[in-house]
This record gives structure tokens, C-alpha cells and sequence, in this order.
């Protein structure tokens, strides 16, 4: 309990919570315009895809520019692009496709400069960028309740600007850290060192891209009703900040393990059970800071860009689900169980073994 | 099917096969960026190791020196 008790009480959690918040305006932000897209028929099905692509394939370039170039504020950058981008489609008569782009930049920025900041601040830890990445997850959903209501877009303009104070106090703590005249994300040691750097890149981005189709491929047969989904993105959100958070206590290779073999019974059998589905679940989201502590162990100077090899692959792994889909659930539980098997040993082979514990 | 549903169709096809080309432009750019990047961060961690290690050789040796 004291490790747990260690994590959450971490230095400069602050960051994190505050990054929590962040992302999740920009989740809301960006699901709220995106959602109110889908009634036109044509975008139904080209809009979401072209918003993964640009919204989480250019982090990369985005993340690299940011760990060039410190003083670039990746936060302040996105917020405000979203909150242009609201605007226009709110009050610019011209094609959605410009402002969806200027959407998905911001929302790469925003994601990009809570990476930098969380995994800068956190001394070679995960809660901290565990609990920003979670946040998004809130933001989906209330993104997406909001916009079949009628609720202006105006209000989500001004709700995303709330972000802005957050951005610049969580800026403070990456300031003081960078003072220290050290790199501050040297402690991240937790990848395999006899391992080449290119190998340990390639399996955990591999490990992303499996996760990521495998989200969408969870059997969930019993989420029928609105309060299902809420309850569905909530427990991603526990789940993700709660890997990171287990990882600080107990460790990296342990949680990984247990995350990803211990998630699959739950899986399978909670297709038509949500309680059992839901632990599966939430098991399951745990081994996403995980991955990003594997990279960022391997590309030390530049955090921004690994965390951008994180949503690349999300994207790669998320890619098929718009052109295939497996109709048989028996088939889809072969499939997701054999990609278990496959996070597991890829995790197995890049995690390091003789990992200490951050006190 | 209508003419008019077939211009439809046509219309709503080209506009996917475009958002599907530029999507997969974009993408694969990154791809390529990235690789490159990787390449050369790994090189670069490869060298300041090297040199850390060999400034640290040569310490050594020095502290050796001052015992004997």
C-alpha cells in the first residue's frame, strides 16, 4: 500500500492532474465538433478516419519540433488552434475538411505538450502521464453526449479556452524542473539494455498497434445503451491512469504481465456480461503508459517523439477496423487472444528484467 | 439505381478514394520521418556513450597513474 501510497503522492503529480484536465477539454472539444459531422452522410465514415490519421499520425514531427524547439508551449499551441478551428466550423461557411485539419493539428499539439510536460517533470516515473493520458477517455464521451444535445458550439469554444491557465501553471513545473541543468527523463530505464534501441522502438510501437485493434475489437455485445458506453470509457479512463500508478508501486514488467494476461478471461467472457467485461477492460487499458515508459527509455532526449511512436502505431492498429471487421465473435476471440499472446512476449522480450522500483 | 444516385455514388467514391490517398500520403511521410529520425537519435545516444565511456577509461587510467 505505501507503494501505491508513494505513487499518488509522486512529485510534481500536480502536472498530471493538471494535463488530466487539459486533455480532456480537448477530448470533449474535438469529439463535440467531430460527433456533429457524422449527420452529414458523406463524412459518416471518411470524417472519423481522416481525424485519426491527422490527429494522432503527425504527434511524431510535432513531438520531435517540440523537444528541438523547449519554448514552444504544445499546450498553449493546441488550445488555441481547436478553439479557431470551433469557431470555424461554427461560423465559417467553407468545406469541414479545413477546420477538421486545423482541429486535428491542435489536438496533436495539445497531446504532444502534455507528453513533454508530464514525462519531463515525473523523475522516471508513469503515474504522472498515466493520469493525463486518461483524461482523454472522460473527454470522448462527454465530447460526444454533448454534441446530440443542443448545446452551442460557442460554449465548447469557451470551454476549451478554460484550458489555457492549466497549460501555463502546468508550463511552471516543466520550467523549474529544466533549472536542474540535468535530462530529466534519464531515469527512464525500463526497457531490456540488451536490446537494441531500434528493436525496443519496434516491438513496443507493434505492442500500440495491437492494443489499438484490439480496443475496437473487444467482444461487447451488451453495450446497447448510453449509460453502458459512459460506464465503457470510464473505466478505460481508471484503467489507464491506474497502469501507470501500479507500474510506480509494483513495476513496469510485472503490471505489463499482469495487464495483459490477466485482461483476457474477462474479455472473452464478458461478452454479454458488463461487470466481467468491464474488469477485463480496465486491465487491459493499464498497459498504455506502460509502452510510452519503453520508448521513452530508448529515446531519452527526445520524450515528444516517442510519445509520438505511441500514436502512430494507435493509428496503425486502428486503421483495419475501417475497412474490416470480424462478424463472428468466436472469431474475433481467436484473433484478440492470439494478439494477447503477442503483446505478452513482445512485452517479455523488450521490458528489462532487473528493474528498481522508484522510491 | 437513378442517375442521379449513380452521379451520388461516384461522387461519394471519388471523395473517399481522395481522403484515403491523402490520408495514406500523410502517413506513410511520417513513417519515413520518423525511421529517419530514429536512425539518427540512435546513432547520436550511440556516440555521446561511446565518448562518456572512453572519457571515463581515461580517469581511470589517470587516477592509476597518481596512485603508482
Amino acid at each position: 500500500m505505501n507503494g501505491l501510497k508513494n505513487a499518488l503522492t509522486a512529485k510534481n503529480m500536480m502536472a498530471g492532474w493538471l494535463y488530466f484536465y487539459i486533455h480532456f477539454a480537448t477530448e470533449v472539444t474535438c469529439f463535440f465538433f467531430l460527433s456533429r459531422q457524422y449527420g452529414d452522410s458523406v463524412m459518416l465514415w471518411l470524417f472519423p478516419f481522416v481525424y485519426d490519421a491527422l490527429a494522432f499520425v503527425p504527434q511524431s514531427p510535432i513531438g520531435y519540433l517540440c523537444d528541438k524547439f523547449k519554448k514552444i508551449n504544445g499546450g498553449i499551441v493546441g488550445i488555441v488552434l481547436m478553439a479557431f478551428a470551433g469557431l470555424m466550423f461554427e461560423y465559417l461557411p467553407v468545406s469541414p475538411y479545413i477546420p477538421l485539419v486545423i482541429l486535428c493539428i491542435g489536438n496533436a499539439f495539445t497531446h504532444v505538450g502534455g507528453a513533454e510536460t508530464t514525462l519531463r517533470v515525473s523523475d522516471g516515473r508513469l503515474a504522472h502521464s498515466a493520469v493525463f493520458v486518461s483524461g482523454g477517455s472522460f473527454g470522448v464521451v462527454t465530447g460526444r453526449l454533448l454534441s446530440s444535445s443542443d448545446v452551442s458550439g460557442l460554449i465548447i469554444v469557451l470551454f476549451i479556452l478554460t484550458a489555457i491557465p492549466f497549460a501555463l501553471l502546468a508550463d511552471t513545473y516543466l520550467r523549474d524542473t529544466e533549472k536542474q541543468n540535468i535530462n530529466p527523463c534519464e531515469k527512464f530505464n525500463y526497457a531490456n539494455p540488451k536490446l537494441s534501441a531500434a528493436a525496443v522502438i519496434i516491438l513496443a510501437t507493434l505492442v500500440v498497434a495491437v492494443r489499438g485493434y484490439m480496443g475496437y475489437g473487444i467482444p461487447t455485445a451488451w453495450k446497447k445503451t448510453l449509460l453502458q458506453t459512459v460506464c465503457l470509457y470510464v473505466t478505460m479512463g481508471i484503467g489507464k491512469a491506474a497502469g501507470g500508478i501500479f507500474a510506480d508501486a509494483f513495476g513496469v514488467r510485472k503490471t505489463a504481465v499482469f495487464s495483459v494476461s490477466a485482461a483476457l478471461p474477462f474479455l472473452l467472457a464478458g461478452n454479454n456480461h458488463m461487470g466481467i467485461s468491464l474488469v477485463g477492460v480496465m486491465i487491459f487499458s493499464m498497459t498504455m503508459s506502460i509502452t510510452l515508459a519503453l520508448l521513452v527509455s530508448v529515446l531519452k532526449k527526445t520524450p515528444g517523439f516517442a510519445f509520438g511512436f505511441t500514436t502512430l502505431g494507435l493509428f496503425l492498429g486502428t486503421a483495419p477496423i475501417f475497412f474490416f471487421r470480424f462478424t463472428s465473435v468466436r472469431a474475433n476471440c481467436i484473433v484478440i487472444s492470439a494478439l494477447s499472446v503477442l503483446c505478452l512476449a513482445a512485452l517479455m522480450i523488450i521490458g528489462r528484467k532487473d528493474e528498481k522500483i522508484n522510491e | 439505381m437513378s442517375d442521379f444516385e449513380m452521379l451520388v455514388d461516384s461522387f461519394l467514391f471519388e471523395h473517399v478514394k481522395g481522403g484515403i490517398f491523402w490520408v495514406a500520403a500523410v502517413v506513410i511521410a511520417v513513417i519515413i520521418f520518423a525511421a529517419v529520425i530514429t536512425a539518427c537519435e540512435i546513432k547520436k545516444q550511440k556516440s555521446e556513450k561511446n565518448a562518456s565511456e572512453s572519457a571515463s577509461d581515461t580517469c581511470e587510467v589517470s587516477a592509476a597513474d597518481d596512485t603508482d
